[in-house]
């Protein structure tokens, strides 16, 4: 009796582990399910429009149908290796930053962009903003195709610029650190100068903005280029200038109490729902110097995993949904992304977006920066350290010191795994 | 003797043969009914352990094949002046601190709940429990955006009632306490339910016995209600330690680290040497949390044997 209940156990047991086998299979994949796997970060509004830009492609019944697939942006990094290990369930399409995507390509894991060119000719540089094409190409070889790029930039409130007669600070559209200091005992005590968000991607620009470069300026970060500038803001913050650090920088701006505010150009949509559409002013990024006016963008790109398994039909597809993409951005471009695509910089729908603002003419076209520095993110990444400096929890110094040990500790330990 | 020994060792043979069988026998019979957990704690506990304790030995960018390093990771963490021992110390030290401060609080604070709702005649206790409990339910992340909210130091709900001017996220030492209590907030449910199911447990006599004895509360907390709740006590100390070893969530919601790194664990850094933005530095990160490891193991071990001898 005892052994007949042992077989129906494990005859049970064993048919519950095949029934999972084949479910587990099944999920894989492993057949070609006619569908494109792309993987993205787009959690937000962004994943939204792309969403509708997914959907609309679908209603076209091409061969091969997108399954849009957002997940926190590190989790898409680990996920990418994960697969790249295993060489299994490789995603189509995927979407990573500037700095990532140098970080693939030089792990050797990205597949230039010629195989996509085959099937859609018009995902070439022509089609592109210079800048952000540069920004994609390693050697001279394409491994990533622009989709838009992002930054913090300098909003300002016309009403506040108007009451305070601060029209001479906007006179030649750049707005210099120096001249916020200059609003000291200008302001009323409730209304800042500045709502300072996410001061390590304006960093960037800062460096820039002194001739610096970012694969130069990561391995000197106690040098000029970092310090001159986040000195100026110290003393912004010593004289009242700046929003405290724990005031949204988004909410502090909109509700009036803040001049400008350093926000992400995908930050506009919310910004116009929060205030008055006509009293938003948009210029360029802040900078330490009048003199060459920069603005560094960050830029989310195309990639694709190397995958000696995809087959040509599938390329073909990856490539006709890129395309299908670039030809319906303005879904996207109504949320506050900067588009990298011709069709749009030069579409007269394009043009009225506030964001248009630093791709229209050649003066602004110029002052466009990128970079595809595999270790660029190092610096990026200490947002904490940024802020403990410009409000006084950490001296200069001390906080550039940290901010060196910090990068060179762990591009240490890279050039010693290489 | 002699005839003792031999029948011992005709018996150990016989035995033996049928000791084969008869331990296989039941693990046969067991397994099915644990291999769910077994395989489970296998793919999700004992591999990656295993695979973590190797990629602590070498240099690895989640790429490829783990170049072996020996104990270089470690020899760096170790060296005085190195980024790496600056960090491991730095925040061992404030794991220490939040160890030290939030086990003690998470464990007296509801035994002292549980005392005052175990009270006879008590109405309402079920709900308060309830309440209690429910914040353990609620995510970290969701619970520390409200209390962010609450210590605002522009409009937070605290500054604005009391007519404050207090950092409490950006200064010392209110940033700390801002964590001591969102983690007390989230941690009384569990602990609570705990100790209030094990009073019910204690045999009423013993406090009848005492209080005809002419003892007080207090005697009688510690002299009979805290000697029959030791086990109960011990376990949600052990548990209630190694959760607060682990600490992430709460200091990367409230303060992320800040003010100066002063709540900078060492899981914030562990995560962001293995997952940066930029390559990542996966041995490292492997050799800080297998170091962490021995620490939690270590600090177990003195618990349970400490449980064992009282025990």
């Amino acid at each position: 009796m005892a052994l007949v209940n042992m077989r129906k156990i494990w005859k049970l047991a064993a048919a519950a582990a095949a029934g999972a086998l084949v479910l587990s299979m099944s999920a894989c994949g492993t057949a070609d399910d006619k569908t494109l796997h792309f993987w993205n970060s787009m959690t937000g509004n962004d994943g939204v429009a792309m969403q509708q830009i997914v959907k609309d492609y679908n209603a076209t019944n091409p061969e091969y149908k997108v399954v849009f697939q957002p997940m926190q942006g590190g989790d898409v990094t680990t996920k990418l290796y994960s697969v790249e290990q295993t060489g299994k369930n490789i995603p189509d399409l995927v979407i990573q930053d500037n700095f990532q995507t140098g970080v693939l390509q030089d792990q050797k894991l990205l597949s230039p962009i010629k195989d996509l060119q085959k099937y859609q000719p018009s995902l070439s540089k022509d089609n592109y903003l210079p800048t952000s094409w540069d920004a994609v190409e390693f050697g001279g070889e394409a491994y990533g195709i622009p989709l838009y790029l992002y930054q913090m930039v300098l909003y300002y409130n016309k009403d506040l610029v108007k009451k305070y007669n601060l029209d001479y600070i906007l006179d030649d559209d750049v707005v210099t650190i120096d001249e916020i200091n200059g609003l000291k005992g200008k302001l009323p005590k409730d209304v800042y100068a500045l709502s300072l968000g996410n001061l390590p991607w304006v960093a960037m620009s800062l460096v820039y903005n002194q001739g610096g470069t970012l694969d130069k300026a990561v391995h000197d970060m106690k040098g000029d280029v970092w310090r001159k500038p986040l000195e100026q803001l110290v003393e912004a913050n010593k004289n009242g200038l700046l929003n405290p650090i724990d005031m949204d920088v988004l909410q502090t701006f909109a509700s009036g109490k803040a001049v400008f505010g350093l926000l992400g150009t995908f930050d506009v949509g919310t910004l116009e729902e929060a205030m008055d559409k006509d009293k938003i002013g948009v210029t360029n990024t802040l900078q330490y110097s009048a003199d060459n006016p920069t603005n560094f963008f960050w830029q989310a790109n195309w990639i694709q995993l190397k995958d000696p398994s995809r087959s040509e039909a599938r390329e073909k597809a990856s490539a006709d949904f890129i395309e299908y993409v670039r030809t319906h951005f303005m879904t996207m471009a109504k949320i506050g992304q900067v588009s990298a695509s011709n069709v749009d910089l030069d579409s007269p729908e394009y043009q009225k977006l506030p964001q248009s603002y630093f791709t229209t003419g050649d003066k602004e076209r110029a002052m466009l920066r990128s970079s595809n520095y595999m270790y660029g993110g190092y610096a990026t990444s200490a947002w904490g350290t940024f802020n403990d400096i410009v409000y006084g929890n950490v001296t200069v110094d001390d906080g550039l010191q940290l901010l060196q040990d910090q990068t060179q500790g762990q591009i240490q330990i890279q050039e010693q795994s290489e | 003797m002699g005839i003792i020994n031999e029948s011992v060792t005709a018996d150990h043979v016989a035995g033996k043969r049928k000791t084969l069988d008869e331990r296989l026998h039941p693990f046969m019979h067991a397994f099915p009914y644990i291999a769910p957990h077994l395989i489970i704690f296998a793919v999700f506990g004992i591999i990656p352990i295993v695979f973590g304790l190797y990629i602590s030995f070498t240099r690895w960018n989640l790429i490829g094949s783990p170049k072996w390093a020996g104990l270089d990771n470690f020899r760096l963490i170790m060296t005085p002046g190195t980024y790496f021992n600056k960090v491991f110390f730095k925040d061992l030290w404030n794991t220490l601190l939040f160890v030290v401060i939030n086990v003690p609080l998470c464990i007296v604070v509801p035994l002292l709940l549980a005392v005052l709702l175990n009270k006879k005649g008590l109405k309402g206790a079920g709900l308060f429990q309830a309440i209690l409990y429910i914040p353990g339910l609620i995510s970290v992340a969701a619970g520390a955006l409200v209390w962010k909210m609450v210590f605002n130091s522009q409009y937070g709900m605290i500054n604005t009632t009391f007519h404050l001017q207090v950092n409490w996220l950006g200064e010392q030492p209110w940033a700390w306490i801002t964590i001591f209590v969102l983690s007390l907030w989230a941690g009384i449910g569990g602990n609570l339910v705990i100790y209030r199911s094990a009073l019910s447990g204690v045999d009423q006599n013993l406090y009848e016995a005492a209080q005809v004895d002419g003892a007080g509360p207090v005697r009688i907390f510690f002299s009979i209600t805290l000697p029959e709740i030791r086990l109960p006590l011990f376990y949600t100390t052990i548990m209630t330690t190694v959760g607060a070893f682990n600490v992430w969530g709460q200091p990367l919601m409230m303060t992320n680290g800040g003010p100066a790194q002063s709540t900078q664990v060492l899981l914030m850094d562990i995560k962001n040497l293995a997952f940066p933005a930029g390559p990542s530095a996966a041995g490292m990160a492997s050799a800080m949390a297998l170091l962490l490891g021995i620490i939690l193991m270590i600090l177990s071990i003195i618990q349970i044997v400490f449980m064992n001898k009282e025990d």
